[in-house]
């Protein structure tokens, strides 16, 4: 090739490499650099939402990451007592199968429209249908929603059902107050436009990028006193950055290097590293989760009572904890299926068969059972690594005891589908939320949930759980609850785990609870 | 050639991404749903529609250019994917650089002292690079210069539009530990290439003219060994634009790598399904690009 022509080539390459670098922005999302805030709290959270419409998905990251955008109907206080947010009060009648809610007025939603009853029963309605809840309640309680005035709505059950305000106030699959031109333009299709009450306000969402939300400077506040996510919350920094970080040793690097605020769900075995570090504080949320063991009572081995009891009977639950999260400031051992931060809950009553260690017990079981050594199936995924070194330290505690287990290790979506199919698996691992109320858990509740606890009698102890509104008799009836879970074992509950977040010290004010919330927060 | 290999391998990609356990409606609804309202919303998302039937509609429409809409991301597949694009471009081209500098400069090192203890030095660091794995070393990078010096960010990504120099400073680590691990095969193929072109006839002509040394490795030596480094050079450019799923996700670069492990957790089947097909363009293109270099290089090449 002539040299001209080389440098003409060359010259052409040089203008189109410079050429893409400053293109690369407009054709990439947020050419422009945002208006400088006041203050900026960053967030690490451990990746993308599947969605931002907390209505149409049980998953946490949803909720957490538009905490501030939305509001719902009831939320709750410290100690996750239930009180009224967007209600303003509400009476229960007819035999508890109707609540008449008072809307809370003015409010205005972030559009500048106010919130009417239209709205709500727009949005519950819409709930009923897009939600694993909401459809759960429509089916098992008849539930519909009307209005009731402009600022007031009936909720009508065809029976009574005393966890109605707890779901009313779930972040997770629970009913966003959105305006009813939203519900209209959206349906039951996938929400694009995210509109609520709450102090922020949407802005910009870049998936693999971050998420935005900005103050919302005309927002309503409650004239309760603040606590928690309900009363006169304030936001307080202007802007609120959630960077999906889903490598956990990067959330612990930017932290550190001061790139990020707030990291989310870090592993336990950071705490000693983010303790010494002057820069950061290091928080442990508790109440948080529960690991579930969930036996398939549908076919194949685990329909025998005395296999799953010769299961629980052989495992050293400290040992699995223990395996499971390193350090003991991240678990509790207690054979009550609520925990100790939960004290209207937590009941020792019936847990003698928790954490027997035994495998003698065990194996005088699976002889009584008629068990001959057949494969257990175990369904479990490395993506929660914690899950993954449980079932592993459970391996031998179980073949000590006789059991022949085949961990069956899947990635997480695999796990999910698979565990609808009785055909494939003896006992899948899983973990749960807590729930603020005794239970909200499909997996003890519906029968139709994967592992299928169809017992006649915890049906039954369910539904007066759900009819009653006295404290004292629901608290009687779960403890009949737990007795039974403990003598018929649907699945094992090991214990509790705590999360393990950490703050920058330039960050105050910061409460560590279960779903993340950034309320008179600020950032120095 | 290149259409029927490009169905064959639409097809095989339709088949792997369906036929894989999970669904993207039980991801979507979370952990509380019951199998029954999984179902439900996968009959809306017209996932309970025979397999064939759903890839004879996918087919089509891929003959029509589309590659459908993304379930999570609400928006056509082709958008999604060039959101991504341009972040991955720029890592490519910084890791590009690292990996020719690098391989290129070590490889002729090498060559010029070859058998010598420097020779071998260089060859042991590049073994030694090609089986660094890419995130222990990127790991390891983020806590000295992010960590301790606090020199670099730990991870993100910031368009160049917005600042040169913070946009450079995000993808300086990852670059650098994507183009060292590459610059390995760079180096031992321009070292053995070289090698062979310097035992050459014209190579002992142009020093017994008393041309100097730079210029006959240079203007001479280089020159023609040229292709087999092109195309290792040019694997390498695939190898980088089909999006490093490792660095982009460990260092939260919203590339295609990451868009695609993401979708893959998530069961985006349309996503999972444009990304593979337009890989699988990318490899013919690149290939033929690289084909068409050769007649630039060298002369001798005819097709």
């Amino acid at each position: 090739m002539h040299n001209r022509t080389k440098g003409v080539a060359a010259a052409g390459m040089v203008v189109s490499m410079a050429a893409l670098l400053a293109g690369c922005g407009s054709s990439t999302p947020a050419a422009t650099a945002p208006p400088k805030a006041q203050s900026v709290l960053t967030v690490a959270t451990i990746g993308d939402p599947p969605s931002l419409d907390p209505q149409a998905t049980t998953a946490n990251i949803t909720a957490d990451d538009m905490q501030g955008v939305f509001q719902y109907l009831f939320t709750f206080a410290q100690g996750y007592k239930i009180v009224p947010m967007l209600a303003s009060s509400y009476t229960v009648t007819d035999g508890g199968k109707l609540y008449t809610i008072q809307l809370r007025h003015p409010v205005l939603f972030q559009n500048m429209h106010h919130m009417t009853s239209a709205d709500v029963v727009a949005s519950l309605n819409r709930w009923m249908q897009v939600s694993p809840i909401g459809q759960n309640d429509a089916k098992a309680y008849g539930m519909t929603a009307s209005a009731d005035g402009k600022y007031a709505i009936k909720i009508q059950l065809s029976q009574p059902y005393a966890q109605l305000l707890g779901d009313l106030a779930m972040w997770y699959g629970g009913p966003a107050i959105y305006p009813a031109s939203v519900v209209k333009a959206t349906g039951t299709g996938p929400l694009k436009t995210y509109i609520g009450t709450g102090p922020y306000k949407f802005v910009k969402w870049i998936p693999g990028r971050y998420l935005e939300v900005k103050k919302f400077p005309q927002y309503s506040q409650s004239n309760l006193p603040a606590s928690w996510y309900g009363g006169k919350v304030t936001g307080t920094v202007d802007e609120i950055k959630y960077i999906p970080v889903p490598s956990e040793p990067t959330r612990l690097a930017g932290l550190i290097s001061g790139q990020y605020d707030v990291a989310e769900s870090l592993d336990p075995s950071a705490y000693q590293q983010v303790a010494s570090n002057s820069a950061l504080k290091p928080e442990v949320v508790k109440p948080f989760a529960y690991p579930m063991i969930v036996f398939n009572k549908k076919q194949g081995l685990m329909t025998n009572v005395k296999i799953r009891q010769a299961f629980l009977a052989a495992l050293n639950m400290k040992d699995l904890l223990l395996a499971g999260f390193g350090n003991p400031k991240f678990f509790d051992v207690t054979g009550s299926l609520y925990p100790k931060q939960q004290p209207e809950w937590y009941s020792t009553v019936g847990t003698s068969a928790y954490n027997q260690a035994n495998p003698t017990l065990a194996k005088k079981l699976l002889a009584e059972a008629g068990y001959h050594g057949q494969p257990v199936r175990w369904l479990v995924s490395q993506q929660y690594l914690f899950l993954y070194k449980m079932a592993e330290a459970a391996v031998p505690m179980l073949q000590k005891a006789g059991f022949n287990v085949k961990l069956d290790v899947v990635d997480w979506a695999t796990l999910v589908q698979e565990r609808n199919n009785p055909a494939l698996y003896d006992a899948f691992f899983t973990y749960n939320a807590f729930s603020p109320e005794p239970p909200v858990s499909a997996a003890w509740t519906d029968p139709a949930w994967p592992g299928w606890w169809t017992n006649a009698q915890a049906q039954q102890l369910l539904k007066q759980l759900a009819a009653t509104t006295s404290l004292s008799k629901r608290q009687a009836i779960w403890a009949q609850y737990q007795k039974l879970f403990y003598q018929r074992v649907p699945l094992v509950d090991p214990g509790q785990f705590y999360n393990f977040e950490a703050i920058s010290t330039k960050v105050h004010g910061f409460v560590p609870t279960y779903s993340p919330f950034f309320y008179d927060v600020s950032v120095k | 050639m290149a259409i029927p290999v490009m169905l064959i391998v639409a097809t095989i990609v339709f088949a792997l991404v369906h036929l894989t356990p999970g669904n993207p409606a039980a991801l979507m609804l979370g952990p509380q749903a019951t199998p029954g309202q999984v179902h439900a919303l996968m009959a809306q998302m017209g996932l309970t529609k025979p397999l064939f039937v759903q890839y004879e509609d996918w087919l089509v429409a891929l003959l029509h250019g589309n590659l459908g809409e993304s379930i999570f991301l609400n928006e056509p597949v082709t958008t999604a994917i060039l959101q991504h694009v341009i972040p991955t471009l720029l890592l490519t081209a910084v890791a590009f650089v690292f990996s020719l500098v690098i391989g290129l400069s070590v490889g002729v090192m090498a060559a010029r002292r070859r058998g010598s203890r420097a020779d071998q030095l260089l060859m042991v660091a590049a073994m030694i690079g090609m089986s660094l794995p890419e995130f222990w070393g990127g790991l390891l990078l983020m806590l000295v210069f992010a960590e301790n010096l606090r020199v670099l960010p730990a991870a993100g990504y910031a368009p160049p539009s917005l600042d040169i120099w913070i946009w450079l400073r995000y993808l300086l680590i990852p670059g650098f530990i994507m183009g060292f691990v590459q610059s390995a095969l760079v180096a031992r193929m321009t070292r053995a290439t070289l090698i062979e072109v310097m035992g050459q006839d014209y190579i002992r002509t142009a020093r017994g003219k008393g041309v100097s040394e730079g210029v006959v490795i240079r203007r001479h030596a280089m020159r023609n060994a040229l292709v087999p480094i092109v195309t290792v050079v040019g694997n390498l450019l695939i190898i980088f634009l089909g999006g490093d799923i490792a660095m982009e996700t460990i260092f939260t670069i919203p590339g295609v790598g990451y868009l695609l492990y993401s979708s893959v957790l998530q069961r985006d089947y349309p996503i999972i399904a444009g990304i593979s097909v337009l890989f699988g363009i990318l490899y013919v293109v690149v290939n033929v690009l690289i084909d068409l270099s050769y007649l630039l290089i060298d002369p001798r090449v005819r097709y």
